[in-house]
C-alpha cells in the first residue's frame, strides 16, 4: 500500500495526506510505479508537467524532490503558497516509450484539467499535446487548446530549466500566472 | 495595423523610428557579410500602428533621408546596417538596438533574445516567424512577405518603447552602458576590416594535422572515433571507464600513465587533438570563410568573422563564422602565424598587461594591491614579496604561480582548481590561497561579499549581470562577472573611442578585439603613429574607468599575429 492523494472535486476541500488508497497500476504496461495528481481540491490552478522522475515515483506524487522544492521557493518569493495549486503529469509513470501509456495519461490529464479554471502547461510535451506548439515560443503567454476550450491556459518553463541558464523566463511566466490566480480569488 | 508600400512620412526630431531589412537568398553563415543575397524590402515604423515597406532598393537612401532626424531602432543592427550600407551612405549616429539593449537589461536573466523572444516578453504577443524562411528562395515579394516585414518594424518599435520605459526608470546606469559603450562599439565593429590569411601556411598546418591523425590512427586496432570501440579496447586492457569523454580519460591517465591502457589512452588523446584541429581548422575552414580581394595590386585572402558586441552574460564580445576569438592559439601558437598583414602593411597587436588583476585591485580597493600597481614594479614579483616575504627574479617559477593566485581570486577558483592548473599539490595551492587572503585582506573582504550575492552583480560601468541562485556556478559568476565584464567594457570603450577619434584618411584599421588584445592592420608608414594612438586610448580608457590604477598596454608592430605575442 502506498500513501497517495488524489484531486477531489472543487470545494471538496480534501486535506493532503488524508487517506490511503489501493495501489494503482498502469492499465497498459502494468507498472505500479505510478504517480497521482497532487493538491487540494479547492485550488483554481492545475500545473501539468510532462512526466515524473525518481523522486516523484518514490513519493507517489506528481511533483516531489527538487521540482517541488523549486516551486515552493519560487511561489513563496511571489508571496503565494504551493498549497494554492494542484499538480499532475501527462505520463503517470516514468516514460517507457509506449505511446499508449502516454495517451492514457493524457486522457486522464484532460479529465482532471476540466475541473480547473486555470491550467499551466509546464514542459515541452504538455505544450505540444495541448496546443501543438513549442513551449519556448509561448512561455509566459496565455494560449488556447481545443481540448480545454473554456479554460485559461498558460505556458511556463519546467522548474528544472532553472538549473541551467537564467531564471527570468520562469519567473516572468510564474508571475503572470499567479496574478491570474489572484484574480480568481 | 496599416502596412503601406510607400515612402515614410516625416517624423519629429529624436522620435524612435524602427527600421528592418529583409534580404532574398542570403546564406545563413554569411548573413553578416554585405555580399550575400539581394534586396527584398526595408520596413520603417515610427508608431505602433503604421509601417512603410520600401520594395525598391533605389528608394532606400531616399526613405532613410526622410527619417534621418529620428533615433533609428533595429533588432540586430549589425545585420541591418551592414546591408543597408549597400544602398545608402550610413554614418554613425544615435541609434537603438532592441537586441543589444535587451541583453544589457537581461543578460543572465534570460537566455535568448530573438525578436520573437523580446516581443513575447515585452508585449505579451506571439509572433509567427514562418514567413522568414520564404525569403531564402524567393526573388520577388509576396503580399504576405510585405505584411511580415511591416509587422516586424512595428513590433521592434513597440519593444524599443517598452525598453525605454525600463531604462528611464530605475535602470538608468544601463542606459549609459548602451550610450557610452555598446552603441559606439557597435558602430566601430561595423567598420572592422577583414583578417588577411596566408592560405598556403594554413594549408600546410591542415596537412600536418591530418597526417599526424592518420599516422596515429594506423597504429590502432580499433576505430578511435567510435566511443563503443574505445571503451571496449580500454576495458580489455584493464580500465573500467563509464564513458570515453576527455575529462574521464585524462583523470584516468593522470593516475595510470605507464600501463598499456595508459599508453593507448595517450595515443588516443593525441589522435583526437590532431583530428579535431584538422576538422575545425582544416581545408573546410578555407572553403567556408575565405573571400578574395585586390589589395595594393595583389589578390589576397581575407576572413571577415562576425563580431558580437555582447556575446556573453558579462558583456564580453564573441565571434563566429569563424570564431576568431577561440582559435587554439594558446596551446598551438602556430595557429596565429598564418594571420598576416596586408601588402605594405603591418599588424599592430596591442594588449592590456594584467588587465583583470588591475580591475581586481580597483574593485576591491585593497590597499596593498593598490600599492603594488602604483609602485610600477612587476606585479607578480611584488605580489610574491607580499605573500612569501621574499624577493624573487622575474624568471622564478613562483612568479607564474602568482598569476594563478590572481586567477583564483578573480575567477573564484578553488584550491583544487588552482592545483590542477598550476601543477602544484593541493597543500601548496591551499597554502598559496591562505597567504593571498592574508596579504590582501581588502581583496578577501570584497570576495566574501561577492560570494553572498544571489541576484545580480555589476561592472564598474554599471552593466548588470544577473545571477542564477540555483546554478552551481553562482559564486564563481558573482566573482568573475565584475572582472570579466569590466575588462570587456574597457576594451569595447577603447575600441569605440579609437573609432571616433580615428584621424587618418584610411579605413578604420581594427581587425578585432580578442578579449584583452586589439589587433590592427595598417599601412607600414603609419604603424608607429597608430600604435602609439591605440596604446594611449587603451591606457586612458582603463584609467578613466578605474581611477587610481595605472594601466599598461604592450603594443607590438609585426608581420604576423604570432610575432605580436
Amino acid at each position: 500500500m502506498r500513501k497517495s492523494v488524489i484531486i477531489g472535486e472543487k470545494g471538496n476541500n480534501m486535506a493532503w495526506d488524508d487517506f490511503f488508497e489501493d495501489e494503482i497500476k498502469c492499465s497498459e504496461c502494468g507498472t505500479s510505479d505510478m504517480v497521482e495528481s497532487y493538491g487540494s481540491g479547492d485550488t483554481f490552478a492545475l500545473f501539468i508537467l510532462d512526466y515524473p522522475e525518481k523522486d516523484e515515483i518514490r513519493s507517489g506524487k506528481a511533483i516531489a524532490g527538487s521540482v517541488e522544492g523549486i516551486l515552493k521557493s519560487e511561489i513563496s518569493k511571489l508571496r503565494g503558497s504551493i498549497r494554492d495549486y494542484s499538480f499532475t503529469t501527462i505520463w503517470k509513470h516514468i516514460p517507457n516509450g509506449n505511446e499508449k501509456c502516454r495517451d492514457i495519461g493524457f486522457a486522464k490529464t484532460i479529465e482532471e484539467a476540466n475541473k480547473f479554471p486555470i491550467i499551466i502547461l509546464m514542459g515541452k510535451l504538455a505544450t505540444e499535446l495541448f496546443i501543438n506548439q513549442k513551449y519556448k515560443e509561448f512561455s509566459g503567454l496565455q494560449v488556447t487548446s481545443l481540448y480545454l476550450p473554456d479554460t485559461k491556459i498558460f505556458v511556463c518553463p519546467h522548474p528544472k530549466t532553472l538549473f541551467g541558464g537564467g531564471v527570468g523566463e520562469f519567473r516572468l511566466a510564474l508571475g503572470k500566472i499567479m496574478n491570474e490566480v489572484k484574480e480568481c480569488f | 495595423m496599416q502596412i503601406r508600400t510607400e515612402l515614410p512620412s516625416k517624423i519629429r526630431d529624436n522620435q524612435f523610428v524602427a527600421i528592418d531589412i529583409e534580404i532574398f537568398g542570403a546564406e545563413k553563415s554569411r548573413l553578416h557579410r554585405p555580399n550575400t543575397g539581394t534586396f527584398a524590402s526595408m520596413s520603417i515604423a515610427s508608431s505602433d500602428n503604421v509601417a512603410y515597406v520600401i520594395t525598391d532598393e533605389d528608394d532606400v537612401a531616399k526613405a532613410l533621408d526622410i527619417v534621418s532626424n529620428g533615433i533609428w531602432v533595429f533588432h540586430n543592427s549589425s545585420f541591418d546596417i551592414m546591408h543597408l550600407r549597400r544602398w545608402a551612405d550610413i554614418k554613425p549616429k544615435n541609434m537603438w538596438d532592441t537586441l543589444l539593449v535587451d541583453k544589457i537589461l537581461f543578460s543572465g536573466w534570460y537566455d535568448s533574445f530573438s525578436l520573437q523572444d523580446v516581443v513575447r516578453r515585452h508585449l505579451g504577443i506571439h509572433i509567427e516567424k514562418d514567413v522568414r524562411s520564404t525569403f531564402e528562395d524567393a526573388t520577388t515579394l509576396t503580399r504576405e512577405q510585405i505584411h511580415y516585414s511591416g509587422l516586424d518594424a512595428i513590433y521592434t518599435w513597440q519593444v524599443a518603447e517598452a525598453q525605454k520605459k525600463i531604462l528611464m526608470g530605475d535602470r538608468q546606469s544601463e542606459f549609459s552602458v548602451w550610450k557610452n559603450i555598446d552603441m559606439p562599439a557597435q558602430w566601430a565593429f561595423l567598420d572592422f576590416m577583414g583578417w588577411r590569411l596566408d592560405t598556403n601556411k594554413w594549408e600546410a598546418l591542415a596537412q600536418h594535422n591530418i597526417q599526424m591523425a592518420d599516422k596515429l590512427e594506423s597504429q590502432f586496432d580499433f576505430n578511435p572515433r567510435s566511443s563503443q570501440q574505445v571503451k571496449k579496447k580500454l576495458n580489455s586492457l584493464g580500465w573500467k571507464i563509464p564513458s570515453t569523454g576527455e575529462k574521464i580519460l585524462r583523470s584516468k591517465l593522470y593516475k595510470d600513465p605507464t600501463s598499456k591502457a595508459g599508453k593507448v589512452c595517450q595515443a588516443l588523446l593525441d589522435y583526437r587533438k590532431f583530428y579535431t584541429l584538422h576538422s575545425r581548422y582544416g581545408m573546410k575552414f578555407l572553403d567556408e570563410y575565405v573571400e578574395f580581394e585586390e589589395c595594393n595590386g595583389e589578390r589576397i585572402a581575407l576572413i571577415y568573422p562576425k563580431l558580437n558586441v555582447i556575446g556573453a552574460e558579462t558583456g564580453r564580445t564573441s565571434s563566429n563564422s569563424p570564431n576568431i576569438q577561440n582559435l587554439p592559439a594558446r596551446e598551438y601558437p602556430e595557429f596565429r602565424e598564418p594571420w598576416i598583414a596586408r601588402p605594405n602593411h603591418k599588424l599592430i597587436v596591442a594588449d592590456y598587461a594584467s588587465q583583470e588583476p588591475r580591475v581586481h585591485a580597483y574593485l576591491t580597493q585593497d590597499k596593498n594591491l593598490l600599492d603594488i600597481f602604483n609602485s610600477g614594479e612587476d606585479i607578480y614579483v611584488a605580489t610574491a614579496k607580499y605573500m612569501y616575504d621574499k624577493e624573487i627574479e622575474k624568471s622564478d617559477p613562483l612568479r607564474n604561480f602568482m598569476k594563478v593566485a590572481f586567477l583564483g581570486a578573480t575567477y573564484g577558483q578553488s584550491a583544487h582548481g588552482v592545483a590542477k592548473n598550476s601543477g602544484k599539490s593541493l597543500e601548496e595551492a591551499e597554502d598559496m590561497q591562505a597567504r593571498f587572503w592574508k596579504a590582501f585582506p581588502g581583496s578577501k573582504k570584497w570576495c566574501d561579499e561577492q560570494r553572498k550575492q544571489v541576484n545580480y552583480v555589476e561592472t564598474v560601468a554599471g552593466r548588470r549581470i544577473w545571477l542564477n541562485p540555483y546554478s552551481s556556478q553562482v559564486e564563481r559568476n558573482a566573482l568573475n562577472g565584475p572582472h570579466q565584464g569590466t575588462a570587456a567594457d574597457m576594451m569595447k570603450q577603447a575600441t569605440a573611442t579609437s573609432h571616433q577619434e580615428w584621424k587618418w584618411d584610411i579605413p578604420f584599421g581594427v581587425l578585432s578585439p580578442i578579449h584583452d588584445e586589439l589587433v590592427l592592420d595598417v599601412p607600414e608608414q603609419l604603424a608607429e603613429e597608430i600604435s602609439k594612438f591605440i596604446s594611449d586610448v587603451m591606457v586612458q580608457t582603463g584609467q578613466e574607468m578605474c581611477p587610481g590604477i595605472p594601466f599598461k598596454v604592450d603594443a607590438k608592430i609585426c608581420d604576423n599575429w604570432r610575432e605580436g605575442k
